[in-house]
């Protein structure tokens, strides 16, 4: 009797295995496997065609790169921008969607608001390309009707392009924020806001006693994973700027994408990704941290 | 009566900034619509739209190579995902073991992964598997970047459905492969159809993969295909224009008929805490 339940026992464990194993190999694999090599290349020079081993060279020429201290001050300043502009709009809209529930076309206009995050990057970015184009601006042509002088959004040799380039982005991903927001919003139950009514609550008061706790787990949550995905964005800047105009909106993944697979120096390419890994690593702990939060209040 | 007249004005305002917010989807409209001769004529309304710019495009061999690419992409990223994912999640969800938790956030941190850096470190095993320009190398990349959020996804949806339901089965003779597929996808299709489109819109939108990956005129997804067209010596941004909404096109329709599991889909994670 004993010896069978152990077999079942083992039966179903050993299937249990043949559920979980491929899924997991199959994504650990793509992922673990070019973080090992990434940092094993990193202490190579690759670029010369044969492998020789430099210790921390490349990494030390990393540090004394310029190039790659303004990548990163740009990824940061391009992360705080759109992420803030995605966190503004996004539960700006949730709110102003929530109190407008009743009325019938504020579920179209909740669909047309989500559009912007359906487009791939490359169309997003090739429509705002006919937008800010150095030539012949859409939006600098609006600017004339009004009798504005137009700028150089994309092509200017200041902050200015990085900034479009960070509303360009702000105006794809809010609708993320937005859409997670809302659905918060709508599975906070009616009779706690009618309760707080009864008890003199202000509209204030209900709002930052009742709609913002709720909403803070999903706040984190959803605020994490922007920033991490965000800060090492690559499509928009690529297709829109490269990089350009002098550098001016290179960020750390353009500037890697650029040394490996244009100059191709996988060396020194991997170690600015270690780098950039090492930086994200920081966000992850933190999301994780908060999940696990969600996890044991849940 | 006060806080009505709020709410018409907050409605109001809404229709005002969703309107704001079509822009770029109009110039996207407007511009398709226009011949080469009279694309800078006017800057809302096309002057003499015509339908040049589509009817071109469908007649172009390599334009439409680009979506059949993309749709071939999409297709097996999906698939795969599906699979992979619903048999992982169940397992995950079915069968406890020590360290389970660990390995879940694993899975999920992978997701954070700089693409730029997974490019990096492939890039030679890709080369030597003789998977460089083959469709293959950039389905399963991309499977690798959907997986983690569907096994996740179908773990939460497979938590949901009562154990009972498998054990019923059981009972009655299924082996726990026949209870999970005859008894357990059945149930499950919302899920399913969530996760399958995200994966879908995820292979579909694939870009840097595709650069460094697919390289050769006729290798291109729609995405590249279309940056392509930025590169010519003059653009003809009728023409490019027309091209955005052709592959914008999929996804929309897809959206408009599955919004429900859509949205069910990104928020399902998330708002469960």
């Amino acid at each position: 009797m004993f010896t069978l339940l152990l077999k079942k026992r083992r039966k179903k464990i050993s299937s249990g295995y043949l559920f979980i194993v491929p899924g997991v190999a199959f994504v650990l694999f793509l992922t673990i496997y070019p973080l090992v090599n990434a940092i094993k290349m990193s202490f190579f020079n690759l670029s010369s065609g044969n492998n020789i081993f430099v210790g921390f060279l490349n990494y030390q020429k990393a540090f004394q790169d310029q190039t790659m201290w303004l990548s990163m001050a740009h990824s940061f300043y391009f992360t705080i921008f759109s992420v803030s502009l995605h966190f503004l709009f996004g539960l700006g809209l949730a709110l102003l969607l929530n109190s407008v529930k009743e009325y019938k076309g504020s579920s179209i206009c909740r669909g047309l608001l989500f559009l912007p995050w359906l487009f791939s990057s490359a169309v997003w970015c090739v429509t705002w390309q006919l937008i800010l184009h150095p030539q012949f601006s859409i939006l600098n042509e609006i600017f004339n009707v009004f009798g504005l002088k137009g700028l150089n959004w994309i092509s200017a040799d200041s902050l200015l392009p990085l900034t479009s380039l960070s509303i360009v982005n702000g105006w794809k991903f809010f609708p993320f924020h937005m859409i997670m927001y809302f659905a918060v919003l709508q599975s906070i139950p009616k009779e706690l806001y009618e309760a707080a009514s009864i008890d003199g609550a202000s509209g204030n008061q209900k709002f930052f006693y009742i709609t913002l706790p709720s909403l803070y787990h999903t706040i984190a949550i959803v605020l994490t994973i922007d920033t991490i995905g965000t800060f090492h964005y690559f499509d928009l800047i690529w297709i829109l700027t490269q990089g350009g105009p002098m550098n001016r909106t290179e960020v750390l993944s353009t500037y890697i994408y650029r040394k490996v697979f244009t100059l191709g120096n996988f060396g020194y390419g991997s170690a600015m990704s270690v780098i950039l890994i090492v930086i994200l690593i920081a966000f992850i702990t933190l999301y994780i941290k908060i999940l696990l939060k969600g996890e044991f209040e849940g | 009566m006060i806080k009505k007249k709020k709410t018409k004005i907050n409605f109001i305002f809404l229709i005002l900034i969703t309107i704001i917010s079509m822009f770029p989807i109009a110039v996207m409209v407007s511009f398709s619509f226009r011949s080469r001769a009279t694309v800078f004529s006017s800057i809302f309304f096309p002057v003499s739209p015509t339908i040049e710019n589509y009817m071109s495009i469908f007649k172009n061999k390599l334009l439409m190579k680009y979506l059949f690419n993309s749709f071939s992409l999409a297709t097996f990223v999906t698939l795969l995902s599906i699979t992979l994912g619903t048999t992982t999640g169940y397992g995950l969800s079915r069968y406890k073991f020590k360290g389970q938790k660990a390995l879940l956030i694993l899975l999920f941190s992978t997701q954070m992964a700089p693409p730029v850096f997974i490019a990096t470190g492939l890039f030679k095993l890709i080369i030597r598997l003789g998977l460089y320009n083959n469709l293959l190398s950039l389905i399963l990349i991309n499977t690798a970047g959907t997986l983690p959020f569907a096994i996740w996804m179908m773990k939460g949806y497979f938590d949901g459905i009562p154990k009972s339901i498998d054990e019923a089965a059981m009972i009655d003779g299924c082996s726990c492969w026949k209870a999970y597929l005859k008894i357990i996808i059945p149930v499950s299709t919302p899920g399913i159809l969530a996760i399958g489109i995200y994966s879908f819109l995820m292979g579909w939108s694939e870009y840097l993969y595709a650069t460094i990956f697919m390289v050769g005129n006729d290798k291109n997804m729609v995405t590249t295909g279309i940056v392509h067209l930025l590169g010519r010596f003059i653009i003809q941004w009728g023409l490019v224009m027309a091209y955005a909404i052709i592959i914008s096109a999929p996804i929309l329709i897809l959206f408009v008929v599955l919004q429900r599991y859509f949205v069910s889909g990104l928020t399902g994670g998330a708002v469960k805490g």
